[in-house]
């Protein structure tokens, strides 16, 4: 998980499931419904707000090419008609009378619908969620409406280098089934989106007990359960999405290879990508892989000073991104034409001495795991971003995980990591994108 | 909506928007340097920052960037911290330090947990009275610096809003870059970093803003034997000129791309004063309406944006990304227009109102950022105490100021295009 993702996300968490009196110590608290809903609710009344938010087990890893987009393209039509609101136009009315601060978002394994507001909109809000959440009308009129508005959003993306750059590597490294690492989708598929496939996604993966409702704020965990009950138990549960249409595995990377992206851009970028751990598979891997990360990153670092104090890069970094179905490792460095040939040997010689016992102090391993701690507290002083945070972690790795992840990390040694780098990264077959400009090209001899 | 669209809002909401402290904040002075403190007690954050008054509008064009990279520089290494050593400490108390060059003030930050916060406090103030300006980081932070220099085209965003700006402050304060240029990053030797650095360590041009669990007497204790001794100096606060531009214009800067990126600037009011928090009102009815004439109702972009700039001399904005940019800003000027032509309902009023009451607190949750809040409203001039009554200041607007701001500010846009449009009529840009 990139470092800073991982401040961001730990950020509220802790201790919970098993872990009771942590819970409790952070104020969070969880109930599943009849209907397989989870419902999870974090009191923090330090504001008079309070978010509501609903996490639903969906996004590009559930997505095959006829459907690569459609989660994304779902989450839009969340914000149009549904069975208490006639059109998208009185939908953002709704919006703006209660007061709300909203958006959503599609990942490749979560998508998120959230509004912030006043305390005192809590209960209309709930049932504004409730109604989007569970009647969508899908009007032909809006869908159509809505697909110049995503591509639009894919024009923006793609007028990004850096996004076409970690398209291309994808690509290859997610080879078998590129669709379910790609969350923007594929223009075509949705530019021919029907109706009858919003309503298979809704049946197949909008059930209770596929999505987790997310309180957050100033409520208490007695009113948060007692409303939720009341207005999302009618919600009707439907089939395990994920028995009738299982994920199929990503196969390992085939070879090791080198692309070249070419745009109109003033460095030149390396970008190495593995295919890392999935947290159900091999979660001890992830905290080694966060623990290597967070090491990596200290100034005192060797692998800092071998490669951004020697000035052969502006800035580098080793992250990995937590996910269940694989999450990819990356290593990220920036350089010019000119250094380009010694930044890529030195990263190379880098990623040999990683799993040298040498390589990192006993200091920096403690530092890790103290910056984990701490960045913990800076994390908790937002509590918008509880919720968000809270509602990856459901989605990826589920709350228990999330919850015992500090105290994980903490145990992490030297041999986890060294078994995490041969397991993953040592010898096995990457991706190495290079980011540059035409002209740079010709100075790289790629 | 995706979270960079939202980031767009975002920052340009941010710049502007009021602090809610945990508690009163209260201030003192120590040998000429006025300090804003906070206390809160609900968490064990403490967050520290310095703000060096006048920014890069009070620089000449040679001196573009000096401060960017001078404070980059300083945070390195000091005389009693080493790089090694202040290193090795800020990583085992996870303690983090920032610098930041604006146009209007820079500033050195400090984050740290309550415990370690009077290691922190030394390590800080070392930085800022007794950085080393080693030759070896002053080279390196300088290559860095000239890459992002020459990065800064690569993203279309960041590129619309250099040449944005550029374009509407013309011979004016604001048009040095406080990043620099390539050649005057390249000019500056250490001792200028130096001599520099040395010449912002006056009391009157400093403002520390401090948020966080610690106690007035302890940290009028800290300062005063940090900054006790230190030079007292004469700044002299002013506030760059208003801008005023008698015809609108359109600049196209063509480049291959899937889409267009556009936006207009136009004045907007200083801050503090009953415009501004109409004009607050009035551009976020306006984002509410671009986003709903624009994208839900004719699907003509996925990013209309309106939003306000920031800077002590302020301006207002709209953006977009669209691939018919004729009737696309045709759309949002009729939006802009209609603002100007008919007041806005008490019911509209009351329920953007509300927004604003989710947006208020959602803007001050960190120490930082309260403590960033509270220091712009102080150094633009309004005065701090003015930022704790932003909400009274709101709620008193009504539909006829929010009409009338419209009216007064929202002309002669200056346009940029990023993009390559087959065929480009200026009249609709023309308002």
């Amino acid at each position: 998980m990139h470092r800073r993702a991982v401040i961001a996300l730990i950020t509220a968490f802790l201790m919970f499931g098993g872990a009771t009196a942590l819970a409790q110590k952070y104020q969070i608290y969880q109930k599943t419904l009849s209907n397989g809903l989870e419902v999870i609710v974090v009191h923090n009344p330090s504001v008079p707000l309070v978010t509501v938010e609903v996490d639903v087990h969906n996004g590009a890893y559930t997505e095959p090419l006829e459907y690569n987009g459609l989660s994304h393209l779902y989450e839009h039509m969340f914000f149009k008609a549904n069975r208490a609101i006639p059109s998208q136009e009185r939908y953002l009315e709704r919006i703006r009378e209660l007061g709300a601060s909203w958006n959503a978002s599609t990942g490749d394994e979560q998508v998120n619908y959230f509004f912030t507001i006043p305390r005192d909109s809590l209960v209309p809000a709930l049932v504004f969620m409730y109604d989007a959440i569970t009647s969508p009308l899908f009007l032909q009129e809006e869908l159509v409406k809505e697909r110049p508005v995503i591509t639009g959003e894919l024009d923006r993306a793609e007028s990004d280098p850096y996004f076409l750059l970690d398209r291309a590597v994808n690509k290859q490294v997610w080879w078998k089934y590129p669709t379910r690492k790609n969350a923007g989708g594929e223009r075509e598929i949705i530019l021919t989106a029907t109706t009858e496939k919003m309503r298979t996604i809704q049946n197949r993966y909008y059930v209770p007990n596929n999505a987790a409702l997310i309180l957050a704020g100033d409520i208490t965990p007695e009113e948060g359960f007692r409303l939720a009950e009341k207005y999302f138990s009618s919600w009707k549960r439907g089939a395990d999405p994920f028995i009738t249409n299982p994920v199929p595995e990503h196969p390992p990377i085939q070879r090791t290879e080198s692309i070249v992206v070419e745009a109109p851009v003033n460095a030149v970028t390396i970008f190495i990508e593995w295919q890392g751990p999935s947290v159900s598979k091999d979660a001890k891997s992830t905290y080694a892989a966060d623990a290597l990360s967070f090491i990596l990153g200290q100034r005192t670092s060797q692998f800092y000073k071998d490669l951004v104090e020697s000035g052969l890069t502006y800035g580098v970094s080793l992250n990995y991104q937590t996910l269940n179905q694989k999450g990819p490792i990356v290593l990220s460095a920036q350089t010019s034409a000119e250094k380009f040939e010694r930044c890529r040997a030195a990263i190379m010689d880098e990623l040999k001495k990683m799993g040298d016992p040498g390589y990192f102090t006993d200091e920096q391993l403690q530092n890790a795991k103290t910056i984990m701690a701490v960045d913990e507290q800076y994390g908790r002083e937002r509590p918008s971003q509880y919720s968000h945070t809270i509602g990856f972690w459901w989605a990826v790795a589920g709350l228990d995980y999330y919850l015992n992840y500090v105290d994980n990390l903490k145990k992490v040694t030297r041999q986890d990591i060294a078994q995490y780098l041969n397991t993953y990264v040592n010898g096995k077959p990457y991706v190495m994108g290079v980011l540059s400009s035409p002209q740079d090209r010709k100075k790289l001899g790629l | 909506m995706k979270t960079r669209i939202l980031t767009i809002l975002v920052t340009l909401a941010m710049c502007w928007v009021q602090a809610r402290p945990a508690s009163p904040a209260e201030s003192f002075s120590v040998n000429g340097l006025k300090v804003i403190f906070v206390p809160n007690k609900a968490n064990d954050i403490i967050a520290v920052n310095m703000y060096l008054r006048g920014g890069s509008a009070t620089l000449d064009m040679r001196q573009a960037g000096i401060e960017d990279l001078a404070l980059r520089v300083a945070i390195l290494a000091t005389k009693n911290f080493p790089k090694e050593k202040l290193n090795a400490e800020l990583e085992r108390m996870d303690t983090r330090m920032f610098a930041a060059a604006g146009r209007d003030f820079s500033s050195i930050s400090l984050q740290c947990v309550q415990q370690n916060f009077t290691r922190s406090w030394k390590i800080f103030t070392d930085v800022l009275l007794n950085p080393s300006f080693d030759s070896v980081d002053v080279e390196l932070e300088r290559e860095k610096l000239l890459s992002a220099i020459r990065q800064s085209k690569d993203d279309p965003d960041q590129y619309l809003s250099s040449l944005a700006m550029e374009a509407y402050f013309v011979d004016h304060p604001y048009s040095v870059d406080p990043s620099g240029t390539e050649s005057t990053i390249r000019s500056f030797t250490g001792k200028d970093l130096q001599s520099f650095m040395r010449g912002r360590m006056a009391t009157s041009g400093m403002l520390l803003v401090v948020v966080g669990n610690t106690t007035r007497e302890e940290l009028e204790k800290m300062v005063n034997e940090s900054f006790g001794k230190i030079p007292q100096g004469r700044y002299m606060a002013s506030l760059p000129p208003a801008v005023s531009f008698q015809t609108p214009s359109l600049k196209v800067v063509r480049r291959e791309l899937p889409t267009n990126y556009i936006t207009g600037y136009y004045p907007a009011p200083q801050t503090g004063t009953d415009e501004s928090y109409a004009m607050s009102l009035a551009e976020s009815i306006l984002q509410f309406r671009l986003f709903e004439e624009v994208r839900t109702k004719r699907s003509l972009s996925y990013a209309p944006v309106s939003g306000l700039g920031g800077l002590f001399t302020n301006y207002g904005m709209i953006y977009v990304t669209a691939v018919q940019p004729e009737t696309t800003v045709t759309v949002m000027l009729n939006e802009v227009k209609k603002l100007q032509s008919e007041p806005v309902s008490e019911k509209i009023l009351n329920d953007q109102r509300n927004q604003y009451l989710t947006r208020y607190y959602l803007r001050t949750e960190t120490n930082g950022s309260q403590a960033d809040l509270l220091a712009r409203y102080e150094l633009s001039g309004a005065g701090y105490l003015k930022a704790e009554k932003y909400l009274e200041s709101i709620r008193n607007v009504t539909p006829e100021a929010i009409q009338k701001v419209c009216q007064k500010y929202m002309h002669n846009l200056q346009f940029v295009l990023l993009g390559n449009p087959a065929e480009l009529k200026l009249a609709p840009f023309t308002y």
